[in-house]
């Protein structure tokens, strides 16, 4: 069983290209459909509550399912499955990126795919933009343009406009002002 | 094989893999904060390209970003540590929630925090953009490159992938060939 959780999330980590969003319903066909581990809602309770969490989506979620599974080897299994392709991958490609980087054609392609990268940040920031809905609420819309300047202009360390903005909406939610969360949960107070 | 560089790049991977609420691009603002702005670990230019060598490649961005990253700074042991360390407080934290399931599934506060964060992590992104451009735009024919990029992906709806193949390609043609 240890094996087979692995070797399922290898397979996931192997063949999927695009980053964490694009595995997760490879994930889930795997999980629920083909080896029937995990029903339906289980799979997206444990999607909607391991998207709360930093890092990658990919690996908290093959944690999640991993220890519901077996527990800590369960979830061991499941991580290692999951970021052992992405490393052989990129040592291999490292090393020969390493030893082709003086090659005019290489070099040549990465010219012309620096300019890509950045229009790769813009649509980044446009999806999340758009799926935390920043043109509906000022508010939203003025802590992104303040982490940015923060970041940007003044060198602020992102790490403390991720814990300033954590603890505004808290504050907010505490008094009554911020939004409440999208199940319709009770506070806690 | 671990020095004190190794041992200052697990601090900055585990304080990057903590921080990065928000998906592979927000650990790609991280990154390009600690590795390439206050550290100067690496330069813009192999920034970028371990960016468009995650993307086009399987796995997550944020692992992919980490292995390349370790490796271009110390070797294989250190991309291999990198990723590790990137992935440890998330991992542990989705361990307690594992553990703590139907608890977690009703707290609010966690949920407002991180609905909270959202933004700031555009921001973030946004952020890296900057440096990101500042090292990407070399000539005037960057301008092109961007152009085509930006053309396959907002107007034609397709994945970075083939943004990025595209634009290579075109990179190769006209900086191998034509000039």
């Amino acid at each position: 069983m240890l094996f087979q959780i692995f070797i399922s999330f290898f397979k996931i980590g192997l063949f999927t290209i695009g980053g964490g969003y694009a595995m997760l319903p490879v994930i889930q066909e795997v999980v629920c459909q083909k080896k029937g581990w995990l029903r339906d809602e289980e799979f997206l309770d444990s999607i909607s509550l391991t998207n709360s969490l930093p890092g990658p989506l990919a690996t908290n979620a093959a944690t999640f399912i991993g220890y519901r599974l077996m527990g800590i080897k369960g979830a061991l299994a499941a991580i290692l499955g999951t970021i052992t392709p992405s490393i052989i991958i990129i040592l291999i490609i490292a090393i020969i990126f390493n030893t082709f980087i003086d090659n005019i054609y290489v070099q040549a392609f990465f010219k012309g795919v620096g300019p890509a990268v950045f229009a790769l940040i813009i649509s980044a920031v446009y999806k999340l933009a758009k799926s935390a809905k920043v043109h509906k609420s000022i508010v939203t819309l003025l802590v992104a343009l303040l982490s940015f300047a923060a970041i940007a202009f003044f060198k602020v360390n992102p790490i403390f406009t991720v814990m300033a903005a954590a603890l505004f909406a808290l504050l907010r939610f505490r008094a009554g002002k911020g939004e409440a969360p999208e199940s319709e949960g009770e506070s806690d107070d | 094989m671990i020095n004190s560089l190794v041992l200052r790049m697990c601090l900055s991977f585990i304080k990057i893999g903590a921080f990065c609420f928000g998906g592979g691009y927000a650990a790609i603002g991280l990154i390009q904060s600690e590795v390439v702005e206050k550290y100067a670990w690496l330069t813009e230019e192999q920034f970028i390209n371990i960016i468009a060598v995650a993307e086009m490649t399987p796995g997550p961005i944020a692992v992919n970003t980490s292995t390349f990253t370790g490796y271009l700074m110390s070797g294989a042991f250190a991309g291999v540590l990198c990723t590790f360390c990137v992935i440890l407080i998330p991992s542990l934290l989705a361990l307690l929630m594992a553990f703590f399931f139907e608890r977690a599934k009703k707290n609010d506060l966690v949920k407002v925090a991180v609905k909270g964060i959202r933004p700031a992590a555009i921001g973030i992104i946004a952020a890296a953009g900057i440096g990101i451009a500042k090292g990407g735009f070399v000539d005037y024919y960057s301008l092109l490159f961007f152009g085509v990029a930006a053309l396959i992906i907002f107007v034609f709806k397709k994945s970075p992938i083939i943004a990025l193949l595209a634009s290579g390609a075109l990179g190769v043609l006209l900086y191998g060939f034509i000039l």
